[in-house]
């Protein structure tokens, strides 16, 4: 990894008023970037929105290890103090706050708290202090354990500074401080460039890169598999090895975890196969921690994405011919201007017997799933004041939160998502909280300790980009097989709903949801769902392919998610050799994709370990 | 341990007609080293109906559980369908607490359940010792996901019986059936309305059969759903592919079948001598509007096409301006030679 340590690049700025110029020494330092993150974690789900990826202090209860680094100050003085924080938990409870921290600079804290102020991420104030000229250490201390945050730290000897609130003004400050912008860095060039490192994007670049295709992964965190990596655990769901390709799905089969079950230990998720699987491949480059965030068009194709280093917060270019949106937020399509659709099509539009009279914004939630283990003495928990209002008909008996632990339908899934994720963290809290100290039952939860809660997200729904054909419920109940058929859909049309008992209990915030299912057969999905309708050179895999929000409902598990990648490095490959479009493809060269599909790119000799979480499918033969 | 299947020839019976009687066809021998008899029911017509057996075994590990006593009934291909207990004797949970409906109910769905994860567990791994808050059974505890497909203090039982039920008798049940085959069998068979039974079917009987009832497995395949058209037409032989009520099924409901199941027919064909009706039939089928396909029927009404077909052919492609591929295109120019037909209008596909 490329950590450059911009933290103690220090830069001079030009204070100009009217005519007076003087220079007034500023360090900017941002959080992510510390060369020891302690027990901090990077948080960059939301930096689109709030302007950055942070440093959390993700504890569960109980506080983290304190982050540090080295910072070099050119002046010795009198510097103002500044931090980029909030007060998360604000939002619902005007109790105490659940996230707080100091700061500290040469192993002594500032009299400030921080995370206790403002609810919407801007600059505290931390006072003065004074610091000697060179190099200083400066550390980050959680208070609390409960998901503290820090953007970034500003120190300035201009007493009078007013730090920049404006998104825009402070990344263009950022940019200039750090030298971003001005000098870029170049990827080089590819054929192939998939944003995602889900199933859907890691398989896309690995079928690609086998099928003779120079491939960029750009994956915006550390490790891949998306949601069905240790950061979310979700495990696999769905069919692989199906009519009418059954070669379709060894890949899935050869990266994929060999054990099932949401919500389990580290190790099920196997993230380490993903990652030799992608690194085995000497035609995949491929960039962790780098979240792709600006696309540049031209006539209607994507000429060129940046992506930005989540840790350092350097600027990366890739250039391809072809570009693959495997986001699950099709978030490439939205900034080249795609076409998209999102929340709940009303019946009228396509006359789907599951949709609902009048279309509305609802899109299936996400997920903060949790669980604790048994230890040997007795673990308290903090009694935590700012949880929500809980009693004993709110609390559940469990130790383990699983799939429909899911809030936010109805919230946007970019915009809001900080409190998405942050109301799934509090839900789970608030229940702990009351399991371990108030409960009648709290005897029989002494012994757990919150092991593991999710501070990454699990999303089901966002946009869906739409392509030169959507795929609608009655295409699959109805049997309605298109010749352009590719990977087969097999898990039922499966819908989620706020719960309604949870609904009752907190009325317009339910953080659980029920499940409705309808059985189809395998269903091929057209090759004309996962290219763009309005952008010539991009294609897609996984949830935000071209597909009706009911149609979402199968289409959107990872072992489908991960053959629709199969699909599109094959694609990527026959779009290369042809010097053609996704959309040229379909026209005039898919009898070649159909025989890349039936000879499939995973391993075909390996054991088939993707017996677990198959769906209910209506009857069909095994094909193997 | 060992587990021992005894024959039980107690039986009373509670199925009704089918009184357990019925004629023993074969033996199953457990890997445990028990054995159970599997017996014929017939229909009052004297025809096969499906397959029984009564069952007695012990259901855990350490012998502390009752043995069932418990018959099971097969379909004519090894599916599951149904047991039936003694109401003195019933199955019973941990304790000896009996079995309540719902838990009949469960081991019913269990039973006839092919997705279900913890029967490809060892036995000897179901349950984890460490995880000792959720006592189910008597040697521990047991895993999470087995719990919930399972019914609760009654593990070994699901799953002695799960094995029992799809082990080692379907096949032999499938071959029973295959060897029973007959013509009437068949035909009931043909009409019976599982999937399954038809898969069985296209994927057992020999041409002779297939050629015998082909009128039946053509209407099969016309209502056939899933994949069951394309993987029937591929089951059926070359042969029959030349007659023509084969042929003239595909110029009736060529149009009505799934994508899959249309190449599949393409495919078969290609080896056979296409019939002048057919051959039109095609030739008319090439249309703009169906860019996947033109070039696959186009290579099968060229493959040893007449003159006059010929001229309606390269008349109908010339109408419509149909974009014709490099290999197509050769070999019109060439059979355009042999039968002195001017094909230079054509618009090849220059890509
Ligand atoms: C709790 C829960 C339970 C579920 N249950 C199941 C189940 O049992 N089985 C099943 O198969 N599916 C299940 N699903 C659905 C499935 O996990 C999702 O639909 C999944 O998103 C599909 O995989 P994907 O590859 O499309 O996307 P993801 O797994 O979401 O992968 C997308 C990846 O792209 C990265 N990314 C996003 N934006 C950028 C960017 N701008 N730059 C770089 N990288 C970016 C993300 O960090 C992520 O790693 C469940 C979902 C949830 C939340």
């Amino acid at each position: 990894m490329n950590l450059k340590f911009n933290s103690i690049i220090y830069l001079l700025l030009f204070w100009a008023t009217g005519v007076h110029a003087q220079k007034l020494a500023t360090v900017f330092v941002e959080a992510e970037s510390f060369q020891n993150k302690g027990g901090w974690v990077v948080d960059q789900q939301f930096m689109d929105v709030m302007g950055s990826s942070f440093l959390m202090a993700h504890g569960m209860g109980s506080p983290v290890e304190n982050a540090s680094t080295k910072v070099k100050f050119a002046e010795a003085g009198t510097y103002k103090v500044f931090i980029r924080t909030r007060n998360w938990s604000a939002q619902w409870s005007t109790k105490e706050a659940a996230g707080q921290f100091q700061l500290l600079v040469g192993g002594r804290a500032l009299p400030k708290t921080f995370g206790k102020d403002q609810q919407a991420w801007a600059w505290t104030d931390g006072g003065t202090i004074k610091i000697e000229k060179g190099e200083i250490e400066l550390g980050l201390k959680d208070l609390t354990g409960f998901n503290g945050r820090c953007d970034a730290i500003l120190f300035t000897k201009d007493l009078n500074y007013q730090p920049i609130e404006n998104l825009d003004e402070l990344s263009d400050f950022r940019n200039d401080y750090f030298g971003f912008d001005r000098n870029p860095k170049d990827a080089g060039n590819f054929d192939f460039v998939v944003v995602g490192g889900g199933m859907a994007g890691t398989c896309a670049a690995i079928s690609a890169a086998r099928n003779g295709v120079k491939v960029a992964l750009v994956q915006n965190r550390p490790v891949l598999g998306g949601n069905n990596s240790s950061e979310v655990r979700v495990h696999l769901g769905g069919r692989i090895n199906l009519e009418p390709y059954p070669a379709l799905g060894n890949l899935v089969n050869e990266i994929g975890p060999e054990e099932g079950g949401n919500a389990q230990p580290k190790e099920f998720y196997e993230d380490d196969k993903k990652l030799r699987a992608v690194l085995n491949e000497p035609n995949i480059s491929l960039f962790l921690n780098h979240h792709a965030n600006e696309v540049q068009t031209k006539n209607g194709k994507i000429e060129r994405i940046t992506a930005t280093n989540i840790e350092t917060g350097e600027k990366v270019l890739f250039k391809a011919p072809l570009f693959a949106d495997c986001t699950g937020d099709g978030t490439i399509g939205l900034l080249a201007g795609a076409d998209y659709m999102t929340g709940r099509e009303s019946r009228a539009v396509y006359n789907e017997p599951t949709a609902p009279e009048v279309a509305d914004n609802l899109t299936m939630g996400a997920s903060v799933q949790w669980f604790s283990e048994k230890k040997d003495k007795p673990v308290s928990f903090p009694n935590i004041k700012w949880a929500l209002d809980w009693d004993e008909e709110k609390s559940e008996e469990i130790t383990k939160g699983d799939w429909e632990w899911e809030t936010g339908m109805g919230l946007d899934m970019k915009l809001d998502f900080e409190q998405i994720r942050d109301y799934g963290m509090l839900a789970v809290y608030s229940n702990w909280n009351y399991l371990k100290n108030h409960s009648k039952n709290k005897e029989k939860f002494a012994h757990e300790s919150l092991k593991w809660v999710a501070y990454i997200a699990g999303k089901r729904e966002s946009v869906r980009l739409k392509g030169d054909y959507v795929l609608i419920e009655q295409d699959m109940t109805e049997r309605k097989i298109y010749p352009d058929g590719t990977a087969p859909t097999s898990w039922t049309i499966d819908l989620h709903y706020p719960d309604p008992e949870n609904s009752k209990l907190f009325p317009g915030a339910a953080f659980k949801s029920i499940a409705k299912h309808i059985k189809i057969y395998p269903y091929p999905i057209p090759f004309r769902c996962l290219y763009s309708n309005n952008v010539d050179n991009l294609m897609m895999a996984g949830r935000n392919i071209s597909v009706s929000h009911v149609a979402l409902g199968t289409v959107r598990v990872m072992r489908t998610t991960g053959m629709m990648g199969e699909v599109l490095g094959m694609a990527a490959s026959v779009i290369k050799k042809e010097n053609t479009t996704p959309r040229g493809l379909y026209q005039k060269y898919f009898d070649q994709l159909e025989a890349l599909m039936m000879k499939g790119v995973g391993d075909p000799t390996l054991p088939y370990v993707q017996g677990y979480n198959n769906g209910a499918t209506l009857m069909e033969m095994k094909k193997k | 341990m060992r587990i021992a299947l005894l024959l039980c020839f107690l039986y009373t019976g509670f199925i009704g007609t089918a009184s357990g009687q019925g004629e023993v066809a074969f033996y199953i021998k457990i890997e445990d080293g028990g054995i159970f008899d599997v017996r014929t029911i017939r229909d009052s017509l004297g025809q096969l109906q499906c397959y029984e057996a009564n069952i007695k075994a012990p259901v855990c590990e350490d012998r502390v559980c009752y043995d069932v006593n418990i018959r099971f009934r097969w379909n004519l291909i090894g599916q599951f369908e149904k047991f039936v207990i003694a109401a003195h004797d019933p199955l019973t949970k941990m304790d000896h607490e009996p079995f309540a409906p719902e838990d009949y109910k469960k081991l019913q769905q269990i039973l006839s359940n092919q997705d279900l994860s913890f029967v490809h567990i060892p036995k000897n791994e179901l349950v984890t010792e460490s995880d000792s808050s959720e006592v189910d059974g008597y040697t521990g505890a047991t895993k999470a996901t087995v719990k919930k497909e399972v019914i609760e203090g009654a593990l070994y039982t699901c799953y002695t019986l799960w094995h029992i039920a799809n082990g080692e008798v379907v096949d032999a049940i499938r071959q029973h059936t295959h060897k029973s085959l007959n013509r009437d069998l068949i035909k009931k068979m043909l009409s019976d309305e599982n999937q399954f039974v038809h898969y069985y079917l296209i994927n057992w009987l020999d041409s002779q059969q297939m050629k015998e009832h082909i009128d039946d497995l053509l209407m099969l395949i016309s209502e056939g759903k899933g994949y069951f058209s394309k993987n029937a037409i591929e089951q059926l032989p070359e042969l029959l592919f030349e007659t023509l009520s084969v042929q003239n099924f595909i110029i009736s409901h060529y149009n009505t079948l799934d994508y899959y199941a249309q190449l599949a027919i393409l495919k078969k064909l290609k080896l056979v001598n296409l019939g002048d009706s057919l051959r039109k039939y095609f030739i008319f089928l090439i249309q703009e509007d169906n860019g996947f396909q033109n070039q696959r029927i186009l290579s099968l009404v060229l493959s040893g096409i007449g003159n006059e077909s010929f001229t309606t052919l390269v008349n109908h492609l010339n109408s419509l301006e149909i974009i014709i591929s490099e290999e197509n295109f050769l070999l019109i120019e060439k059979l355009g030679k042999r039968y002195h037909h001017d094909t230079s209008q054509l618009k090849r596909d220059n890509k």
